[in-house]
């Protein structure tokens, strides 16, 4: 008997090639494309890094330690322009985010005394530039500055480069610092296709509510529910018998999203998706993940009165669960205050449980707790709908 | 076979729809349920289905009652809607395997029933195709063969020859007669009257929640003929008033120049047309016998128009 409900279905979503064109070929679309656009955002490696401009004043350039400290200013690409007005122009048509623009004689103006400083250095920022940039960009600017200063003052003294770097090093406290990463990872967030593929994952996934209130809402305007309610099979067998097929169809997803990260996506960026050891941790996440997006849209299906309130209901809600849950904007890149609303999506959830088996190599513990909230969020729901659906009447 | 007692039913927050409804349908009988849109032949099958509780009362089916014995009467029963309750996007076969399933019995009793619904629907060399691409009568037909996959003692029809065409029509009228035949109960609700009065042997006319009459359609028609007299055009406003005067006296109704009224007997009538006689009034035509059920439908009911 379950077994027919569940063949009936299969046969149902296999003839609609509209859902399966949203739960499968638009997921593999979102993650190539995304992971393309990401890759340098959030590449620490990145070889596109914004680039900022450098105009020094002619005579600058006799001093090549000032010229080769200002061509590595961290974190941008820097590219010289011959005067300052084509820097300005370049700024004007949004070619650089930010211009540097040093004055004749720079190296001596560094030497003399503050109160002797005529000229300064100038930092041009766009317009647009968050203030996160002009902040990272004047570090960067600083950063040169001190280095450059520090290296005049072991500039006549009779050391070999490496002994000179050394005390550089140690006076700008370098060799006081050390950066560690959890994980086995050497990055705490997740790069482009790390991101992508656990996102849009999750987000196709979801998207079952099309098929799922579609099929509903058709059997229930046609008359067909009618029918079935007649028929000598509890209501339970009904709902689960949709449940099982989509929760299939959510396996097939999942696995040919990891393929797509795995094999296709680096071919176009590099970069791939790597499983690691706690991969195995993935599927107890999966059918979590999957339980809760069937359940999400069978509580749609059974509330709905019309397919396109189903399909408009559905399709806001999840775009509104993606936005809040890390799905299109990373949460690290997020206030606090939207972190806190994040956590409140079951998009998130599932998200956080991706990273930590892929990224934070959190095992069990760091996933479980994701894990039972879905599990949870799907219990809950998966009741009321079985509730609603018994209730549930022809529409005419 | 089916025997409902002091039915009361309202849907939630709405007026009672139903109180103290009593209907008893026969084994083996082809029963007609009548009435105008919102008279509750809707609410009455899907009460008699199992998929709404009455408020009060009993509905027994077979000796057996909702909601203890539910599976077991819907094992027995088949309801076929006047919708095309199937999945357009699946073949014939594939809805009547689905639905087939859904009922406990072996595998090959299953096969057999469903080679047994293709051919009294006709639709066997149309198993492999998809619903979605059939015409009207093709999709009642299939409508119909899905609820005759449990061999049901119990058939409840809704209006199964809207929108087809008289050949279509037609087959699935000699269908259901077979099904009869064959020893099934049918509970058919139709808006076509000629359609009730050839098929059915028992019938009931309902409206707003009540039964109006039941019983077997022979002796319903039969019952208090009416006797209709149309006159030539009178104009005479003397004789006109005298006419009426004296057809009050012996309860009869004059409408322009049509006279209606039940006649206790045959010597009543001859008065009648005695006193016309004496009138110098033209008989144009006169009608006395059964009732057709579309006129009893219309004296139960009227004429006024229903949402």
């Amino acid at each position: 008997m379950l077994y027919a409900v569940i063949k009936k279905e299969l046969l149902l979503v296999s003839r609609d090639i509209h859902a399966l064109l949203v739960l499968f070929l638009l997921p593999i679309v979102f993650i190539l494309i995304m992971s393309l656009a990401l890759q340098d955002r959030m590449s620490g490696e990145s070889k596109d890094r914004p680039k900022v401009g450098l105009w020094m004043a002619a005579d600058n350039y006799n001093d090549g330690e000032l010229s080769q400290h200002f061509q590595q200013l961290e974190g941008t690409r820097v590219e010289h322009f011959e005067s300052a007005a084509q820097l300005s122009r370049a700024l004007q048509q949004g070619e650089i985010i930010a211009g540097v623009m040093l004055p004749a004689r720079f190296a001596k103006i560094i030497q003399a005394p503050v109160t002797e400083r005529s000229e300064k250095l100038r930092i041009l920022y766009a317009a647009t530039l968050p203030s996160s940039m002009r902040r990272s960009i004047l570090g960067a600017v600083r950063q040169a500055l001190g280095a450059y200063q520090v290296n005049q003052l072991f500039k006549h003294d009779d050391l070999s480069d490496t002994e000179r770097q050394q005390r550089v090093d140690h006076l700008l406290g370098r060799s006081l610092v050390v950066t560690e990463t959890h994980g086995t990872e050497t990055k705490s967030q997740p790069n482009s296709v790390q991101q992508s593929v656990p996102a849009w994952l999750i987000f196709a996934m979801f998207f079952v509510v099309l098929p799922i209130s579609t099929t509903l809402l058709t059997e229930r305007q046609q008359g067909t529910l009618h029918r079935l309610q007649t028929l000598p099979v509890p209501r339970s067998y009904l709902l689960i018998g949709k449940l099982i097929p989509y929760l299939g169809i959510n396996l097939i997803q999942a696995l040919l999203m990891l393929l797509v990260g795995i094999h296709l996506v680096p071919l176009l960026t590099g970069e791939g998706l790597q499983l690691t050891g706690q991969s195995w941790l993935l599927l107890p996440l999966i059918i979590a993940t999957s339980l809760s997006a069937i359940s999400f849209a069978l509580l749609i299906a059974t509330q709905a009165k019309t397919t396109e309130q189903a399909t408009t209901l559905g399709g806001i809600s999840n775009l509104i669960l993606a936005a809040i849950g890390g799905i299109m904007v990373p949460t690290f890149v997020m206030p606090e205050l939207m972190q806190q609303i994040a956590a409140l999506s079951p998009m998130n959830w599932a998200l956080e449980g991706f990273f930590s088996i892929l990224l934070r190599e959190g095992g069990w513990a760091m996933a479980g707790p994701e894990i039972l909230k879905l599990l949870a969020f799907s219990g809950c729901l998966f009741l009321l709908s079985l509730h609603s659906y018994k209730g549930l009447t022809e529409i005419k | 076979m089916i025997e409902l007692q002091q039915i009361d039913y309202h849907y939630p927050d709405h007026p009672p729809l139903f109180e103290g409804v009593s209907l008893a349908i026969a084994k083996g009988s082809l029963f007609g349920l009548l009435g105008p849109n919102g008279a509750g032949k809707t609410t009455l099958i899907s009460l008699m289905t199992g998929q709404l509780q009455p408020v009060a009362g009993e509905i027994e089916i077979d000796g057996e009652s909702y909601p203890a014995q539910r599976t077991s009467i819907l094992q027995k029963l088949a309801h076929i809607p006047q919708e095309y309750a199937f999945y357009p996007q699946l073949s014939v076969l594939e809805n009547l395997q689905f639905f087939a399933s859904l009922y406990p019995q072996p595998a090959s009793n299953r096969a057999q029933l469903i080679e047994q619904a293709l051919v009294l629907t006709g639709l066997t060399e149309q198993r492999g195709k998809l619903a979605k691409h059939f015409s009207g009568g093709l999709k009642r037909r299939l409508n119909l063969a899905i609820g005759l996959l449990n061999e049901p003692q119990l058939i409840f029809l809704d209006e199964p020859t809207v929108g087809i065409d008289p050949q279509s029509r037609h087959f699935i009228l000699q269908s259901i007669r077979e099904l009869n035949r064959a020893g099934s109960t049918i509970v058919y609700t139709s808006h076509y009257m000629e359609e009730i009065e050839q098929l059915c042997d028992q019938v009931a006319i309902m409206d707003h929640g009540k039964i109006l009459e039941q019983g077997p359609l022979r002796q319903i028609l039969k019952r208090d003929p009416q006797l209709t007299i149309e006159l030539a055009p009178v104009t005479d406003k003397n004789q006109y008033a005298q006419l009426s005067k004296s057809l009050q006296t012996k309860g009869f109704s004059l409408s322009e120049q049509t006279i209606s009224g039940y006649p206790k007997d045959q010597a009543e009538i001859g008065e009648l047309l005695q006193t016309l006689a004496s009138l110098n009034l033209s008989v144009v035509n006169l009608s006395y016998g059964k009732h057709t059920l579309e006129k009893l439908f219309f004296e139960l009911t009227h004429t006024h128009l229903r949402d």
